[in-house]
């Protein structure tokens, strides 16, 4: 777990140097004049997703970098709004709510101080953003508002993230993964725009898959071939990437009953049956809470009576 | 101040800085302080001396006291309730007391450059592209980018002051001031983050509680319930004006188009708003969270209707 948490704060800790480096040309750009118009084709904020499993749940972290000239109090994830024409909420995982409202559950998410998050639905679909929002300027656009249901002693106004900074205190917890949080679009308030952007994956490394077979290897001249096979994967940000349930595939058509396996501890105990001419392949993948994924393979081929 | 001729073609980009309040506004030459693109050596730039102050809504004013007081006028007109604004110098703010007690703040920013267009002539403000600095009363403010011909473009600063031509009138209507208290409301963000369950018809309240109570899911939440006309004719009016005027720049439709952005941006509207009978009847409230597969089943059991599950999976409505 220590290794994991120093691979991952190493991991954040680059990602801030790089982001910080990007934000400093930007700044020094604005100092000598050309931070507004130079850029039409950098995005003036990145938003980067990280994604990784927390016991049941996902955990998504939002690493917001202002290379621009205006601050930002207010951002959505998942929702595309467009100067013209039709947009759209992108996100269909819901994450717990306080029961009474759609701000969503402090426990369920983290904000910098003096923000809050809720569920938004900006059309009748069933898919949804996430509503980021300092809370001073929430008061500012609806000053009639009812309170919003903070934990004692949370300041009632924070920092806008500032231009040529970074914040990375934006996270959510749901239930499964769900690739838009990753995928979809940012939209925030930036000066006199709806600014939208493209979510960038923050981790982009496949997870490590292992298999290791072992057990009763194939034996010659069997009706059968059993042996067993451990899978581990392993992954830079989530600790716990998915291993997928085995996937057995061959160069002949099979039937149900030649292929049989089942969970043991720590692995997968599998009988194929050897029939001439035919090869197996065992297929595992492993995915990362981010959706990168590995596939590897075992393969096994007959040996019967006259194959050789 | 004539622009050197060795860099024709290029387009140059100019922040022009406002100047200090005045009683007429004019372009003044001034040495300008800001940004010039291209290193266009010794560029000047005219500015416009005059300034407003922006308390939501923009509100000529000389000063931000002056400026709270006509705020609260705004939102007395607004609401029907009395209010008073004080400005409050630390917080920067209008700080404003409804009758009743109710208090809000609205923070007080510069808005030099509503007042009239702020580039030089032939040269062209850039659309939606403002540099924030602190304006010369020391309160947030944003000036224009200004686009300009170096080779074709006449001098800047320094010259007789060009001719404002007559503004021809903006063809699109600004956006309608509520009226319905409840609307205002709505409006106002009262069932921001909730929904207006108290205002729904009793079917639909009986309604929107069996939904609810019927599914043992922690995440089946009413996202919309009550919506009055006027508050959905508004934001309907919000997407027509914000579509209408996008990509007007005459300074006729500015103060519309300023509005409706502003409407725009706060309500993050991402298709046309068709206005909905049954919710401004109270007899409709949009679930989320609902299992898709007995969503219409329970619907049923709860004397609701799902009229379009495809194009509104969330919207239910009493009746059959």
């Amino acid at each position: 777990m220590r290794t994991m948490m120093t691979a991952r704060s190493a991991m954040l800790g680059a990602l801030i140097a790089g982001l910080a480096g990007v934000a400093a040309g930007a700044a020094q750009a604005a100092a000598t004049g050309a931070a507004t118009a130079v850029a039409p084709t950098m995005a003036p904020v990145r938003v980067v997703a990280w994604a990784r499993r927390v016991g049941c749940e996902v955990q998504y972290t939002y690493v917001v970098q202002n290379n621009g000239a205006h601050p930002i109090r207010r951002l959505l994830i998942g929702l595309f709004h467009p100067d013209l024409g039709t947009g759209a909420a992108e996100l269909g995982i819901l994450p717990k709510l306080d029961g009474k409202t759609t701000w969503i559950a402090p426990e369920q998410s983290r904000s910098p101080s003096g923000w809050h998050v809720k569920a938004a639905f900006p059309e009748e679909s069933s898919k949804f953003a996430l509503e980021w929002i300092e809370i001073g300027y929430h008061a500012t656009l609806w000053p009639g508002a009812s309170a919003i249901p903070l934990r004692s002693g949370s300041p009632l106004s924070g920092a806008p993230v500032l231009p040529a900074t970074t914040v990375q205190d934006f996270s959510i917890m749901i239930r499964e993964p769900d690739a838009a949080y990753v995928e979809g679009r940012a939209n925030m308030d930036y000066g006199d725009q709806s600014l939208n952007v493209q979510i960038e994956k923050g981790d982009t490394v496949a997870p490590v898959l292992n298999l290791h077979v072992g057990g009763q290897h194939p034996r010659k001249n069997s009706a059968w071939a059993t042996f067993g096979v451990t899978a581990s994967a392993t992954d830079n940000y989530d600790a716990a990437p998915e291993l997928s349930h085995p996937k057995v595939i061959a160069n002949q058509r099979l039937e149900a009953q030649d292929v049989e396996f089942e969970k043991t501890t720590g692995g997968w105990q599998f009988s194929l049956r050897n029939v001439a001419g035919r090869t197996y392949q065992i297929q595992f993948v492993a995915t990362d809470a981010t959706g990168n994924s590995t596939l590897r393979t075992v393969d096994h081929t007959s040996v019967v009576k006259g194959n050789r | 101040m004539v622009f050197p001729k060795s860099l024709p073609g290029l387009l140059s980009l100019l922040v022009c800085l406002q100047g200090v309040a005045a009683t007429a506004p004019e372009f003044v030459p001034v040495a300008c302080p800001a940004v010039v693109l291209n290193d266009i050596p010794g560029a000047n730039c005219a500015v416009r001396s005059n300034f407003s102050f922006l308390v939501f809504g923009s509100v000529p004013a000389a000063t931000p006291s002056q400026a709270c007081a006509i705020a609260a006028i705004q939102l007395t007109q607004s609401a029907n309730i009395p209010t008073a604004c004080q400005f409050s110098a630390p917080m920067r703010s209008c700080v404003c007391t409804e009758q009743g007690g109710f208090e809000t703040t609205w923070p007080v920013a510069e808005n030099s450059a509503s007042l009239a267009p702020m580039c030089p002539a032939d040269f062209t403000e850039m659309p939606k592209v403002r540099v924030p600095v602190t304006g010369p009363e020391g309160y947030p403010s944003a000036l224009p980018v200004c686009v300009g011909n170096i080779r074709n473009g006449p001098p800047v600063g320094g010259g007789a002051t060009p001719p404002i031509p007559e503004p021809e009138p903006c063809l699109t209507p600004p956006l309608r001031a509520m009226t319905d208290p409840i609307s205002l409301q709505h409006e106002r963000g009262k069932y921001v983050g909730a929904s207006d369950l108290e205002h729904l018809s009793a079917a639909g309240k009986s309604g929107q509680a069996c939904l609810v109570a019927r599914t043992e899911r922690s995440r089946v939440f009413p996202v919309a319930a009550y919506v009055p006309f006027e508050y959905q004719q508004h934001l309907k009016e919000v997407w027509d004006t914000w579509h209408a005027l996008r990509t007007n720049t005459s300074a006729a439709c500015k103060a519309t188009r300023d509005a409706a952005r502003l409407e725009w941006i706060k309500h993050k509207l991402v298709r046309d708003p068709q206005p909905s009978a049954a919710h401004a009847a109270g007899n409709a409230v949009d679930i989320a969270g609902l299992p898709a597969a007995s969503a219409d089943r329970t619907a049923a059991y709860c004397g609701m209707v799902r009229p379009d599950a495809k194009a509104s999976p969330l919207h239910f409505h009493t009746g059959k």
